[in-house]
């Protein structure tokens, strides 16, 4: 049966960052060092090494989920105890600075500690609430089907516009061109929908090509539905209405398949603060280690 | 400026005819790229979103330029940039772009093939949908961040430890990052003057601050005990730095935690096997009572002298003060009053005791300022304008001469109660000087007045009434009187600090308890341990005021030598151990 990071073997790793916890805050409190609380003391330097282990440990996990052939534990037991210890971490740290903050690298250093652990529980987050989502949003259709799906809709529409002239052919193929799909990581995020369609002049007419935007397909629509209220050819009738028909279904699975990418990315975007942050913090924690000792 | 641009539609496979859409485009500038909102979009993967424009200039030349890093292939060449002509054509992905000849009504005139189209790609292809696909980049940034830390907190500060002109540009320039980044905490106050100079006392790294990083400044700073002893060899272990230890915040200089001071005195035995000193723990629980220091009086002839004796106060009864001063604090204090030349009086404590500016001290009590209002010298008690100076006997008999000389000279000696008609034989003849025997007589007279007046004022009627007088046996006359000297005993409690401005709250009698009722100058009126104790708790007593050694003593005290001395004491036993231990390796 699958078993979550968060019950990994009966919240064990919970259980363990639990008693961490109260044997950290125990010492602290029955402590009392010769000066006011800090890193310096014994028990400053104890917190503050078993921290520096902590994040060491809690980094190898990119190493462990690449190890494929590993056999040290498995990599949902690792997850396990990269969440709990990563919250442990939190109250570690904050006993080892006694309290003590500044503008300083010391304080920098648990700031990025910090923002490294609420992206982290944004990841539990995200991990614990988009996946279902994504699967109710998708109906279990893989994302390869729905392009499929999307394509053989994109083919219709152009041999049905080949029975009409010209100008309606070229407004359809280069709609179809210019319907966006995803995009920059902004417009992944934000479901973004960048779809244009250039409007060409009418023959003879002043009026000028232009780009215009065309979200949701429904310029497309709108010329379509405008030329089948003017048209009395019942053959392009058929054809114009099937053509509206096969746009609104097209409209409907981009916007589908903008969502999906949208929770998708929504996914996996934590991870990208998450990283680059937690090797900010490797950087500030050796900065943080070595000048305590340079000015001992 | 109008485009016009034939737009290949869709070929006829059998006619091989191609059908064109004519677009007119009003622009300086088309654009050429995959993004949707480009003038011509040529949605494939290698083309960028802006690869390249077409530009009409001023003076009506058209231009082709690539806006990606590459270059772009114009009739089979490639270019960066490059002016065009009619029957140019430009290849971008699998689109071919070509300049027509120029028409009447438009300048430009292009065609546009799309050959293959977006068939040969399938459609995910042509879209980024996964965030690994877009500039978002994990390893980039880890990569940007990891190293930019690096750089500004540690590699840029770091580099001012090996130049010291780097150091002063790192340090002086507000915006570059110095090494005052790697502070742990503020500077006390105090020490705010070092400003960003780490190296004042960091000056190792990898180092503990050493003393003499301490005693560079403050070199006249002394030790706790006396450096000549082997008492100073328990400290060569202690830095300064135990005690007064910087970066921390509360920032506080002298830690106060009595463990610094009791790991030692609650057994000093252990160190020290002939110590005087009681073991002590807490002030509360654990303190021995208060020794006391005293004056004691060596009066000899010719000089006399006083010593402080440390006196332990086992029991209030055996310890007497030896000022050698008459003084009733009950009879001063009466609350019914006393006696004085303006009426009867309602002294108080600060009548007389008055602390100094710092609070620390009592100013010298002063019989002029303090007691001369009451305790008149009146030469004469019938005249009151006539008064004996205080202090020196020598002084009185000289005033007492001069006083009834004048008076034997003087109209106004007829007027004393003191003489007599009958005593006064001098012929009263003005203009005539006066002849040697007329000159001793009077000198005579005098002496002889002085003499009955001095004994009056010393043994009965002034004197006597504040000062110890006794007869020195053998002599005689002006000779025969010794007053005792006086001394105030001023420090008490010479290895405590106690500041009366500090305990204004409370009267002089809550402390002083037996001061009313005192009717000796030999009672020792300074409270015992316990009447601390009333307000005064041990190191953490929630309800009285927690005590803890420094809010009395300090470490440093005064005449135990200068610990620069000690510390140099130390420095040569290192050395020497060190070359001792030398001829032992070259042996090995």
């Amino acid at each position: 049966m699958h078993q979550s990071f968060i019950s990994y073997k009966n919240y064990r790793y919970a259980v363990y960052a639990t008693l961490l916890s109260f044997v950290a805050i125990t010492a602290y409190v029955l402590d009392s060092p010769r000066q006011p609380p800090n890193g310096g003391t014994w028990l400053g330097y104890t917190l503050g090494t078993l921290s520096a282990l902590i994040i060491v440990f809690l980094m190898c996990l990119g190493i462990r989920k690449r190890s494929y052939h590993s056999s040290l534990g498995s990599v949902t037991g690792w997850l396990s105890a990269h969440v709990y210890l990563g919250f442990v971490l939190l109250l570690l740290a904050t006993l080892h600075s006694g309290f003590q903050f500044g503008w300083n690298i010391h304080t920098l250093t648990y700031a990025l500690m910090c923002l490294v652990i609420a992206s982290g529980c944004w990841g539990i987050y995200t991990y614990l609430k988009y996946p279902e989502l994504i699967v109710r949003q998708s109906n279990g259709l893989s994302r390869e089907i729905i392009f499929q799906n999307l394509k053989d809709l994109d083919t219709r529409a152009l041999s049905l516009v080949t029975a009409l002239d010209a100008h309606t052919h070229y407004l359809v193929l280069d709609a179809i061109r210019r319907s966006t799909i995803g995009g920059g990581f902004w417009a992944q995020l934000s479901a973004y929908d960048g779809s244009k369609m250039l409007i060409p002049n009418e023959v003879g007419s002043a009026v000028t090509t232009r780009v215009v935007d065309n979200k949701g397909q429904q310029m497309l629509i709108e010329i379509l539905a405008a030329k089948l209220a003017n048209s009395s050819n019942v053959d392009e009738i058929n054809c114009l209405q099937e053509l509206l028909e096969t746009t609104g279904k097209r409209a409907a699975l981009l916007r589908k398949l903008q969502k999906e990418i949208q929770l998708q990315s929504l996914l996996q975007f934590w991870l990208y603060l998450h990283i680059p942050l937690s090797f900010a913090l490797l950087s500030a924690l050796i900065i943080h280690i070595t000048s305590v000792f340079i000015y001992w | 400026m109008y485009f016009l641009i034939h737009q290949k539609v869709r070929a006829d496979k059998d006619s091989g005819n191609k059908a064109y859409q004519q677009l007119q485009i009003r622009t300086q500038q088309l654009t050429i790229g995959r993004a949707s909102d480009q003038h011509v979009q040529i949605d494939e993967p290698l083309v960028e979103l802006c690869h390249a424009t077409i530009s009409l200039s001023h003076d009506g030349q058209l231009y082709a330029k690539s806006l990606t890093s590459g270059d772009i292939e114009i009739n089979g060449e490639s270019h960066r940039s490059k002016q065009l002509t009619p029957g140019d054509s430009i290849h971008i992905g699998s689109t071919i772009i070509t300049i027509e000849q120029p028409r009447a009504d438009h300048p430009v005139v292009v065609t546009i093939d799309h050959s293959v189209g977006a068939n040969r790609y399938s459609l995910e292809s042509l879209h980024y949908t996964t965030l690994r696909q877009t500039r978002l980049s994990k390893s980039f940034w880890s990569w940007m961040l990891a190293v930019s830390v690096m750089l500004l907190f540690f590699i840029i500060p770091v580099s001012g430890l090996f130049s010291p002109s780097v150091k002063q540009l790192l340090r002086e320039n507000v915006l570059l990052p110095d090494d005052s980044l790697w502070l742990t905490g503020p500077l006390h106050r105090s020490h705010q003057i070092i400003g960003k100079d780490c190296n004042a006392c960091h000056t190792t790294p990898f180092k503990m601050v050493q003393n003499q990083e301490c005693i560079d400044c403050h070199s006249d700073i002394q030790h706790h005990v006396d450096i000549a002893s082997h008492d100073a060899e328990h400290f060569h272990e202690n830095r300064c730095a135990d005690c007064h230890r910087e970066h921390n915040e509360p920032s506080i200089l002298v830690q106060p935690d009595q463990r610094f001071c009791v790991d030692c005195h609650q057994n000093l035995e252990k160190l020290k096997n002939d110590t005087e000193l009681a073991d002590v723990s807490d002030f509360d629980s654990d303190h021995p009572e208060f020794s006391l220091t005293l004056l004691k009086p060596f009066i000899e002839e010719t000089k006399n002298r006083w010593e402080a004796v440390r006196i332990e106060r086992n029991s209030l009864a055996t310890i007497r003060e030896e000022s050698y001063l008459h003084f009733s604090h009950k009879q001063h204090l009466n609350p019914k009053g006393i006696r004085s030349p303006d009426g009867d009086k309602f002294l108080e404590c600060k009548y007389c005791h008055r602390p100094n500016t710092s609070g620390r001290q009592m100013l010298p009590i002063k019989m002029e300022k303090h007691c001369a209002k009451c305790h008149r010298l009146d030469l004469d008690k019938d005249n009151l304008s006539k008064q004996v100076p205080h202090g020196d006997l020598n002084t009185l008999f000289d005033t007492l001469k001069e006083y009834f000389s004048h008076q034997y000279l003087g109209q106004d000696a007829l007027r004393s109660s003191q003489i007599t008609k009958d005593q006064l034989r001098r012929p009263n003849v003005k203009n005539k000087t006066l002849s040697i025997e007329d000159r001793k007589q009077a000198m005579d007279w005098a002496e002889k007045q002085s003499l009955i007046v001095a004994q009056d004022l010393i043994e009965k009627r002034v004197c006597i009434d504040c000062h110890h007088i006794s007869i020195i046996p053998g002599k005689k006359e002006f000779e025969k009187w010794y007053v005792k000297p006086v001394a105030l005993n001023k420090k008490w409690m010479p290895l405590a600090n106690f500041n009366h401005a500090k305990h204004t709250g409370v009267s002089c009698a809550t402390c002083h308890k037996n001061a009313k009722e005192s009717k000796k100058s030999s009672d020792i009126l300074i409270p015992k341990i316990e009447t601390c104790r009333e307000c005064h708790g041990g190191n953490k007593d929630k309800y009285k005021l927690p005590t803890d050694c420094l809010m009395c003593h300090k470490f440093h005290l005064p005449n135990r030598g200068l610990l620069d001395k000690a510390q140099q004491t130390v420095a040569k036993k290192s050395l020497a151990s060190k070359n001792l231990s030398k001829p032992m390796n070259n042996k090995e």
